[in-house]
């Protein structure tokens, strides 16, 4: 995976354009992960609050 | 107000909320579909509400500033107790009018906020518009290269930003804060259950 995007220019020289968008299903999918993580985590411990 | 209710968030705090949040959606549909390979006139849509972006910002800036507490808002030694209350996952202390995470989402906004913003700014030299004309040379290759990294950089982050702040947002735990950000109030129970009233007992 590429974390930036680069031009190359006809003497092969390259030029940084900008961060790669691809990372933008890893910033959406990390926020995603914490979500479920989170809400399972908090169902499970309430219930066991709940049955102690 | 009833005395029942206790005032959290005023009409012009409460549209600058909403009016916020409408141009963040409109700056990261058209900043980042367009790059996913949804691709539209999007470039106008999006400095104008870069633009508003700004004014709303400076407005309550200065509003925080003059009107509001900024301490409301910044770090208290009280803090360190409530986090280190988290590591042991138990009840910390009961926090003023902001608590450690909302502090903690406040302030990450508003450093890929401006982040976004100054190099938004100075991105207008790449654009035509009525009321200036494009210089792509005013910066170097290189500095230009940063400068995308940058504002590419914030946009990525406000994505995760704001998937967290909506889940807790619509938390059954948290919908009082939600009703508060649309009705402007939380009841008196809501504020003992989840406040320490001695540093914070409603808005004035
Ligand atoms: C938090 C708010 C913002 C987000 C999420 C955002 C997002 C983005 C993204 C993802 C791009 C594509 C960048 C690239 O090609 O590498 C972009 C381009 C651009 N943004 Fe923003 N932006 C924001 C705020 C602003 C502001 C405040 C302004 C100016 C008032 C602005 C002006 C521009 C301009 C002029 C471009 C295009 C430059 C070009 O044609 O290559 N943006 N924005
Ligand atoms: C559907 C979208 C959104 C919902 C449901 C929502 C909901 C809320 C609620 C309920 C509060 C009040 C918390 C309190 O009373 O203390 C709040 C505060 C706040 N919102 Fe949003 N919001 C949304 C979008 C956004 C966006 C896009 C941004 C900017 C990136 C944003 C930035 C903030 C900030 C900085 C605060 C103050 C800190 C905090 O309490 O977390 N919100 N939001």
């Amino acid at each position: 995976m590429e974390f930036f995007r680069f031009s190359r220019n006809a003497w092969g020289q390259t030029t940084l354009e900008g961060v790669s968008f691809d990372l933008f299903w890893v910033f959406l999918g990390l926020a995603l992960a914490f979500v479920v993580a989170h809400a399972l985590f908090t169902t499970m411990n309430a219930r066991g609050k709940a049955k102690r | 107000m009833s005395s029942d209710r206790i005032e959290r968030h005023k009409l012009i705090d409460r549209a600058f909320h909403w009016v916020m949040a409408a141009c963040m959606f409109a700056l990261l549909i058209t900043g980042l579909a367009p790059k996913l390979g949804v691709d539209f006139a999007w470039i106008t849509i999006h400095w104008l509400s870069g633009f508003l972006l700004v004014l709303i910002v400076t407005g309550h800036t200065i509003r925080a500033v003059f009107w509001q507490s900024v301490k409301s808002m910044w770090f208290a030694a009280a803090d360190a107790k409530a986090l280190a209350a988290v590591l042991r996952s138990s009840d910390g202390p009961k926090p003023g009018k902001y608590s450690l995470a909302q502090r903690l989402m406040h302030h990450a906004v508003t450093v890929f906020c401006l982040a976004a913003i100054a190099t938004g700014l100075v991105m207008l030299a790449k654009i035509d518009s009525p009321l200036w004309t494009r210089d792509p040379y005013l910066l170097s290759a290189e500095t230009w290269g940063l400068v995308y990294v940058v504002h590419g950089f914030a946009a990525l982050t406000f994505v995760s930003l704001i998937v967290l702040h909506v889940y807790f947002a619509l938390r059954p735990e948290k919908l009082f804060y939600l009703r508060s950000m649309v009705f402007g109030w939380i009841s008196r129970d809501e504020l003992a259950a989840n406040h320490n009233p001695a540093l914070w007992a409603g808005d004035k």
